[in-house]
């Protein structure tokens, strides 16, 4: 017979998922540890975490072997992994400037409090391939553990610094735009319901958090390039560790752990107030779980962006910039075109070929000369 | 091998947490309280993709019990991959009994396609929606989609159904086609051929909508009005088979699968796997009855 | 005060299933199963059920009873759902004789989202299929309903159903509600409904 109706499907369910597995694993000589893909694929890991919207490296590090590294994929398992935890508790605001700073720059000033701390990050190397990585043993990588460890003069080591934020100078100064109330400080849940438009800020930022980066990047660098209204300066950005603490049922604060974040605060063009006619400085927002300056960069172009009522620009389209950016949603719906859709596609047949029907009869009626 | 305690996963009945299943729940009776609204939902993610049935889902497994006999079907067959996948999610989380036989299950979930035969009213049926607003074609943005839900202003949409009968003779609507409910609400019955639309109409069944992308529940309660949207010059029709007839049973008044065999031979097949089935083995179902249906003139064969 | 003989899981389940066959034909009686529940006095035990069933931590509720405080105790404690005001309460329980001048002030929703209004759970005397002395007969069309139905009911006042069908007028705003009755019973008149009942004799207060 020719073309059949798709049949026999959990067979086929069953080889194909064995197939899957057999190709994750025909040429592996060492099954991957966790710890090393938690150690060495460490910010494949944070983009999962910050994608699946679950703080923790280790099931991160497990979605990722688990999808041989597709990041879509990962994020995917830890989103509904996600689903199946119980909320136990709400934390306590997060002070970003009670951070453990590992890293800390601004565009916007020279010189900083605190100084311009470059921390981890590849900005200024040189992407050349480093065919040596083919290379490495356990025994080059502690030996480089050791000496950088020998390069740390305990001495010189102090307490940790808290570092006041750049927008506090800004603020002090008077010239921020003053929080409104109505549309900063309204908080909403969106695991806990549909994001109805136009959407609160908070609801707004909660999206971008869990956007899926290369989807904020198009958005944002959209903007930057005349598609959008804003093209801001980096006014800080951190990353670093920040305290998670929460009321216990007594009602006392208790320190539960420590999370890795990235955030951003991108001062973006001046706003003149309706009222007193005063313009100031807006802050655009950003945070994610673990270091992805990318993310949280677009993300406060994109929180400024979307506070724009022009939205003939992608980029100030609150509709168009959340729901296109939801990275689990728009893997599945992209994808799920792969579905049998042979039964919407055969009632759509009979409209076309009635139509053309249709069309063929009126032309030879009206001009039987041309008719062949 | 050591058993790794560390990480056996422990499922709550039907996957779902109970305070999810209770939101859903709520929903699902102001959703049958004002019927062909759109109510939002939470519509937490699922391990299975989003546009792959995370709304009918929901449904299924908010209401499901343990006495629940369930079916689910994609583009009318049992068997296809996808609802296989479904099928297996289901019965593992639940336990519960699975069928193909339409007339045993209490819930049938589907992808695109009402049984030809007749659902009964101790029957939930639910529906996988991709795409619950049926305005979005002519009305991109959600908070004007829902204000004109809300003020009932259906203009838009009329105007665009005028406007494809100007450029093509006739209403292009294929699958999927809009219905109003209740007099009230213009509703998506998700993309059921034409051929399903008129069973929606005073059924004995529950009918139960969910897509989980979009994040919206909406539903039709037994015994209710559900009419295609035409003009009093340009009416509603299902798909027209004529001349055609399944190649296996020589039935011709199903809706009918097109397959070209490996000889380029063009032809057809009962689309519902279980009446194909049933018929084949010369069972009578009860099929559904609308005027649309009972218009095709019976053939000899 | 605290149940511990409600399964979450199973008894939330079957009891919403007869919810939603209920709100799905209107006017229908339903049985609730038997229950090894102590609710407090004055609410039946079907109210209770349903409090049980649809409640959480999301949700608020008011009681409009005579013994309203223990009773919103009582729910709030086995349910985790915030007491309210009647302006703000997504659920209330009360009784079919109770103040017709408080529907007024309950939620009735917006028309970009009428599911934002509440739900009214109220404790009468006994539903019935067949006409009954001193029920009051209560004929409804609409959607789930084939062609009509009749319900009787005693122990709801007319002019309570009044106010809430005046509520009512604007589909899709209003209140839906559910009737539970001293067996155990249940049936269900949404806001889709068309309800038609001999109105009071004395209507001039």
């Amino acid at each position: 017979m020719g073309y059949v109706a798709v049949k026999g499907g959990s067979d086929a369910i069953h080889n194909s998922l064995e197939l899957v597995e057999f190709y994750r694993l025909k040429d592996a000589v060492q099954p991957l540890e966790i710890e090393q893909i938690k150690g060495q694929l460490r910010l494949a890991v944070d983009k999962v975490m910050g994608e699946g919207g679950l703080y923790s490296q280790e099931y991160a590090a497990i979605a990722l072997k688990q999808a041989e590294g597709e990041v879509f994929e990962a994020a995917f398992i830890i989103r509904a992994f996600r689903t199946t935890l119980q909320r136990r508790f709400y934390s306590e605001t997060i002070n970003t400037r009670d951070m453990f700073v590992k890293r800390k720059i601004s565009a916007s000033f020279r010189e900083i409090p605190g100084g311009q701390i470059l921390g981890p990050t590849r900005d200024y190397s040189q992407r050349i391939l480093d065919s040596s990585k083919a290379f490495e043993t356990i025994e080059d990588v502690k030996k480089f553990v050791e000496y950088f460890k020998l390069s740390v003069d305990e001495n010189q080591l102090q307490e940790i610094i808290q570092y006041g934020k750049v927008i506090d100078l800004l603020a002090n100064e008077g010239l921020l735009k003053p929080i409104n109330p109505k549309e900063d400080r309204k908080l909403v849940d969106i695991t806990r319901e549909a994001i109805k438009f136009p959407a609160p800020r908070s609801a707004r930022l909660q999206m971008l958090a869990r956007a899926e980066t290369g989807g904020l990047m198009a958005m944002g660098y959209s903007s930057m390039r005349g598609f959008g209204s804003v093209h801001p300066t980096v006014g800080e950005l951190r990353y670093g560790q920040v305290p998670v603490k929460l009321k216990d049922p007594s009602g006392r604060i208790r320190y539960i752990g420590k999370i890795e974040v990235t955030e951003a605060e991108m001062i973006a063009s001046t706003s003149v107030s309706k009222k007193t006619e005063i313009p100031s400085y807006t802050v655009g927002y950003g945070l994610c779980f673990g270091q992805n300056d990318t993310k949280v960069i677009c993300m406060g172009i994109l929180d400024t962006t979307m506070r724009n009522p022009d939205a003939s620009m992608p980029a100030n389209d609150q509709e168009f910039v959340l729901y296109h950016t939801e990275g689990i949603e728009s893997m599945g719906f992209t994808n799920h075109l792969k579905l049998p859709h042979y039964v919407t596609f055969q009632s759509g047949l009979k409209n076309i070929r009635e139509a053309i029907e249709r069309k063929t009869a009126t032309q030879t009626q009206t001009s039987p000369s041309k008719a062949e | 091998m050591v058993e790794n305690k560390k990480y056996v996963n422990k499922y709550n009945f039907a996957f779902i947490d109970e305070a999810t299943k209770k939101e859903i729940r709520r929903k699902l009776l102001k959703a049958i309280a004002i019927p062909g609204y759109q109510v939002p939902y939470s519509s937490p993610e699922m391990p299975i993709a989003r546009g792959w049935g995370t709304g009918g889902l929901h449904v299924t497994l908010a209401i499901i019990g343990a006495d629940d006999i369930f079916k689910i079907i994609d583009q009318g067959s049992d068997a296809s991959v996808n609802a296989c996948n479904l099928r297996n999610f289901v019965r593992d989380m639940t336990g519960v009994k699975t069928t193909f036989d339409t007339a045993e299950a209490t819930i049938i979930q589907t992808r695109h396609r009402i049984t030809e035969e007749e659902l009964q009213a101790n029957q939930i049926f639910v529906y996988q929606v991709p795409q619950p607003e049926p305005l979005r074609g002519v009305e991109r943005y959600e908070n004007k989609t829902r204000q004109m839900h809300g003020e009932a202003d259906y203009a838009k949409m009329w105007v665009s159904l005028y406007e494809q009968f100007i450029t093509h003779g006739d209403i292009m609507l294929g699958a999927g086609y809009p219905v109003k409910v209740n007099d009230r609400y213009i509703m998506a019955p998700s993309p059921i051929p034409r051929w399903d639309v008129p069973n929606l109409n005073h059924s004995k069944a529950i009918h139960l909508f969910g897509a989980g992308r979009e994040k919206r529940l909406y539903a039709v309660p037994p015994h209710t009005k559900v009419e295609a949207l035409e003009f009093e010059d340009v009416k509603f029709h299902i798909e027209n088979f004529n001349g055609t007839k399944c190649v296996k049973t020589g039935y011709h008044k199903a809706f009918l699968d097109e397959l070209y065999f490996d000889d380029g031979s063009k032809h057809f097949l009962i689309n519902d796997s279980n009446f194909l089935d049933k018929l084949s083995e010369n069972l009578q179902p009860v099929q559904h009855s609308n005027p649309y249906l009972n218009q095709i003139k019976d053939e000899k064969n | 005060m605290k149940e511990i003989l409600y399964n979450e899981v199973s008894d939330a389940q079957i009891h919403f299933r007869i919810l939603l066959n209920a709100l799905a034909h209107p006017g229908s009686i339903y049985d609730f199963p038997k229950m090894e529940l102590t609710p407090p006095n004055n609410i039946h035990l079907a109210s209770i059920c349903i409090g049980f069933a649809l409640m959480n931590a999301d949700v608020s509720f008011a009681v409009q009873n005579e013994n309203e405080v223990e009773i919103a105790h009582y729910l709030a404690l086995n349910t985790g759902a915030s007491i309210a005001t009647l302006e703000q309460a997504d659920y209330l329980f009360t009784t079919g004789n109770t103040d017709p001048s408080s529907i007024t002030s309950l939620k009735t929703g917006t028309l970009s989202y009428p599911e934002n209004s509440a739900t009214l759970i109220i404790d009468v005397n006994q539903l019935s299929s067949s006409p009954a002395i001193n029920a009051l007969a209560i004929e409804l069309s609409g959607p789930g309903i084939e062609n009509t139905t009749t319900v009787y009911v005693n122990g709801l006042s007319s002019t309570l159903l009044e106010a809430i069908q005046e509520q009512n007028t604007e589909f899709p705003l209003g209140l839906d509600i559910m009737l539970t009755d001293n067996h155990n019973q249940l049936a269900c008149i949404p806001r889709s409904s068309t309800i038609a009942f001999p109105l009071t004799s004395n209507r001039y207060s």
